[in-house]
């Protein structure tokens, strides 16, 4: 288990349907967060990888004016999109940057302002992180995406619509106790069957809701992290795949390719399997998206997911607690911001300072981050 | 002896019952249904419908010329023929036509292949006829007026149904007509244009023709004539002379409603799909003047199979369920504007992916068979370069392997069906669902390709091919 590059701080901002704030504002935010109580000074760090994916707000490039806002200038800044999964991708490109010697500290911002276009322009723009020739002009948009998805593993496994809306139940659960989360109404049930068809066997509340804000992370390697921060948490694992963009390329449509190739790289490189896992953060953009998580990451054989969540085994107490923040369903999905508010979340685990909620001591962490329908798989080991 | 060697037709799956008509205009009730194209079908894509009927049997790069007629063209000024030669697959080198103005086109164009056909101009030819007109509420087209196509293949050899005469009349006589400025259809009186015009011109054409060739009505097996609704045609059968019981081919007003410049052909396939050999056939049509023809079955009619044309079009269909959606089909209200603006389509893009987007081509591997679409130059399963000829998938029937059914889309009949479709002999194939009973949607449902017209765009009609549950 290799520890040469760690978390030093993570933060984020109030996930929200609106904010007043700009983008360089929120990702400030964020950053005020991750720094906090750090032995590190802004000039002290060596570069910035900037996430988010673009056309959601008017800024073109959108590194150089987050970097300069941050106090970041001259230090070298740069952008990295991968749709929903571009601050994972941050992650990994700022965990190559200190492990090749070329920096030895580096911020990762993720952020996104999803409030100054219509829902509908952002539909459009979702869907166009897909094949923008033969499958968006067509409409397909993300709950489309991963309606087929709901279909084929209903038909594959005898998946039920009200074993998805248990996945959105517990994560209400946990979303009614974090302060940052957009939706904080614990739900029942009834709520989810009864909640309006989206893109059916998709209802509303079976979809997280487009959102604003900002992530930070502050990635640090050995030979600093220990004299910036408390409790390092070390990237023990880490893991990235890509699976066709084009849905008639994809083989597989009851989990996600990438998801796995994800995993495996990841539990390779941590040296660690599913069952070393103490707590995890999916990326729950749909509640069938959480059920396909279970079985690609092994916390489940393939096509008993459902079991987990009928069995309570994803609450904390259970066998591996999921998405106890809440997760993208309750916080709100702000597509750069994403991943790294998922890493936050593990990061607070590990030190024990759980805000929606403690698993007693947790030692190792997984974060799964996905972008586009399928097409981008992170997967993330962490440790202390 | 130039005759048809094959024929096909295509009815739209909606119907609408007229008492719903009735109903919503607060009108004596009136009976049958007619024939509503769905929105996402004009008279280009019920061409293509037709003509891949017609052509079933047919090696689609044998055809030498195409000829569509309609009144209704999707183009005020481009060729609909072009597009829907390059939907059917036919060659490049191919003579096209369009008769766009009067619903005797049909047969104009008949005649047309005909004629070339006879002169050595081309060894054959394809008509396809297909109208989409859309009649003024609370008109009285609106109960008449049905969408449908057919389409005749003609040739010298394996004729199955030999032209033994025909005659034209050129009128121009003022009966109905729609200026450049007109959406919908103006008559003169109607008494007027009936007595005067109808009743007068059409029976002088078949007269002359039945005279030239020294026949009485007793001498025609089939009578397929055109009328603008059933009253008339009642009338015409006995102005003609022929048993309206024996001898006198439904013109389908009932059922499906007049067709335009299709409906006299897809009589004529109506009465073909019933034919024996040796049987005599007298096709008159109407309008702007009259065309007859008189046609004789070869014994080679009756082995015609594997068409779906006027019966099995007429048994598959789905009830639409109200006047609304009927006007938002075809577009009678003005609706709620949009928050953005619709995609500006890229006339680049469309030419450079045109097999792909036109034809329905995708690739199959030469070294291993693997099928995909859209097309790729290096095979997804056994990584060959450039190593793949093109394949059309349009005819391939297939499986919905998933689908998603979306209820907030920015479509003209919800729930906008997104679907996976596997070919039964391989490739994977992303499309819309269309024609469909959403309730009835299953994976694994037996589904085929259809040209549709996906979205109108920048001015652009953006045709492409959508699935459909197998129609019949």
């Amino acid at each position: 288990m290799e520890k040469s590059v760690a978390i030093v701080g993570a933060g984020q901002t109030v996930f929200s349907r609106g904010c007043g704030q700009s983008v360089r504002e929120l990702c400030f935010e964020a950053f005020r967060e991750a720094m906090d109580g750090l032995n590190l000074k802004t000039e002290d760090i060596e570069a910035s990888v900037i996430c988010s994916a673009p056309e959601y707000d008017k800024q073109r490039s959108p590194a150089g004016v987050i970097a300069e806002y941050l106090n970041l200038v001259p230090k070298p800044t740069f952008y990295v999109e991968t749709i929903c999964s571009s601050s994972s991708t941050g992650l990994r490109v700022g965990y190559a940057l200190i492990k090749s010697g070329l920096h030895s500290v580096v911020a990762v911002v993720g952020f996104q302002k999803m409030s100054e276009i219509s829902s509908r322009e952002a539909a459009e723009r979702m869907g166009r992180g897909g094949d923008i020739m033969w499958e968006s002009p067509f409409g397909v948009t993300m709950p489309a995406g991963y309606a087929m998805y709901a279909r084929a593993h209903m038909a594959a496994y005898g998946t039920k619509p009200e074993q998805l809306a248990r996945i959105r139940v517990k994560n209400s659960s946990y979303g009614a106790l974090n302060a940052r989360a957009t939706f904080r109404k614990a739900l029942t049930e009834e709520d989810v069957m009864k909640s309006a068809a989206v893109t059916l066997p998709l209802k509303t509340y079976d979809c997280c809701a487009n959102a604003d804000g900002a992530s930070c992370i502050i990635l640090a390697s050995k030979e600093e992290a220990a004299r910036i921060a408390k409790v390092p948490i070390w990237v023990l694992g880490l893991g990235a795949a890509t699976d066709s963009t084009t849905l008639s390329n994809k083989k597989l449509y009851t989990g996600l390719s990438c998801a796995r190739e994800a995993a495996r790289q990841a539990y390779e490189m941590a040296g660690v399997g599913p069952e070393d896992i103490d707590v995890a953060e999916v990326h729950d953009c749909f509640t069938i998206a959480e059920m396909m998580a279970y079985e690609d990451l092994g916390f489940a054989r393939s096509g008993e997911g459902s079991r987990l969540i009928d069995e309570k085994q994803t609450y904390i107490g259970g066998k591996i607690p999921v998405n106890i923040d809440g997760g993208l369903l309750s916080k709100g999905h702000p597509i750069g911001a994403t991943g790294g508010s998922q890493l936050r979340t593990i990061v607070k685990q590990l030190r024990g300072q759980g805000e929606t909620g403690q698993v007693e001591g947790a030692k190792i962490g997984l974060v799964h981050n996905i972008g586009g329908v399928g097409i981008y798989g992170n997967v993330t080991i962490l440790g202390r | 002896m130039v005759g048809i060697v094959s024929y096909g037709a295509y009815i739209p799956i909606y119907r609408l019952k007229r008492e719903e008509l009735s109903r919503v205009w607060a009108e004596a009730p009136q009976s049958g249904e007619k024939a509503v194209a769905n929105f996402d079908e004009d008279s280009i894509t019920l061409a293509v419908e037709a003509g891949v009927d017609c052509l079933n049997d047919t090696p689609r790069d044998q055809v030498e010329a195409l000829y569509f007629a309609t009144t209704n063209p999707p183009y005020k000024e481009k060729l609909s023929a072009s597009i829907i030669a390059a939907a059917l697959d036919l060659r490049g080198e191919l003579f096209s036509a369009d008769f766009a103005t009067s619903i005797r086109g049909g047969t104009m164009a008949l005649r047309t292949a005909m004629d070339a056909i006879n002169a050595g101009s081309s060894k054959n030819a394809l008509v396809v006829a297909a109208d989409c007109r859309t009649a003024a509420p609370n008109s009285e087209s609106e109960h008449i007026f049905g969408d449908g196509g057919a389409a005749l293949l003609l040739g010298k050899d394996n004729v199955a149904v030999k032209i033994l005469d025909s005659l034209n009349l050129t009128s121009e006589f003022m009966d109905f007509w729609r200026t450049q400025a007109d959406r919908f259809n103006r008559t003169w009186e109607d008494r007027f244009i009936t007595e005067e015009g109808y009743q007068k011109i059409l029976p002088e054409a078949v007269k002359k023709l039945m005279q030239r060739n020294k026949l009485t009505p007793k001498d025609i097996h089939r009578a397929v004539f055109y009328a603008p609704d059933a009253r008339r045609h009642q009338a015409m059968a006995r102005i003609l002379g022929f048993d309206p019981n024996t001898q006198v081919q439904d013109p389908l007003l009932g059922a499906v409603g007049n067709t335009g410049a299709a409906s006299v052909l897809m009589a004529l396939v109506a009465a073909l799909e019933d034919a024996k050999a040796g049987q005599k056939i007298l096709l008159a049509n109407y309008g702007d003047g009259a065309d007859v023809f008189l046609l004789e079955t070869t014994e080679l009619v009756e082995k015609i199979k594997d068409r779906r044309a006027i019966k099995k079009h007429l048994a598959a269909k789905m009830a639409l369920p109200s006047y609304g959606k009927y006007i938002k089909f075809r577009a009678l209200m003005e609706w709620e504007a949009e928050r953005r603006d619709p995609d500006r389509s890229a006339l680049t893009v469309l030419w450079r992916e045109r097999n792909q987007v036109w034809r329905a081509h995708g690739n199959k591997c030469k070294a291993c068979g693997t099928i995909q679409f859209p097309i790729q130059r290096i095979c997804g399963k056994c990584h060959a370069k450039d190593n793949y000829e093109e394949v059309r998938l349009s005819g391939e029937k297939g499986k919905l392997f998933t689908f998603s059914m979306d209820e907030r889309a920015v479509v003209a009949d919800l729930p906008n069906v997104m679907s996976i479709v596997d070919f039964d002999n391989g490739g994977r194939f992303y499309c819309i669902l269309t024609d469909r009973d959403p309730a009835k949607i299953e994976i694994n449902m037996p589904v085929e390709l259809t040209f549709r017209n996906l979205h109108d765009g920048s001015g652009i009609h953006n045709y492409y091919w959508k699935a459909r549950p197998v129609r019949c």
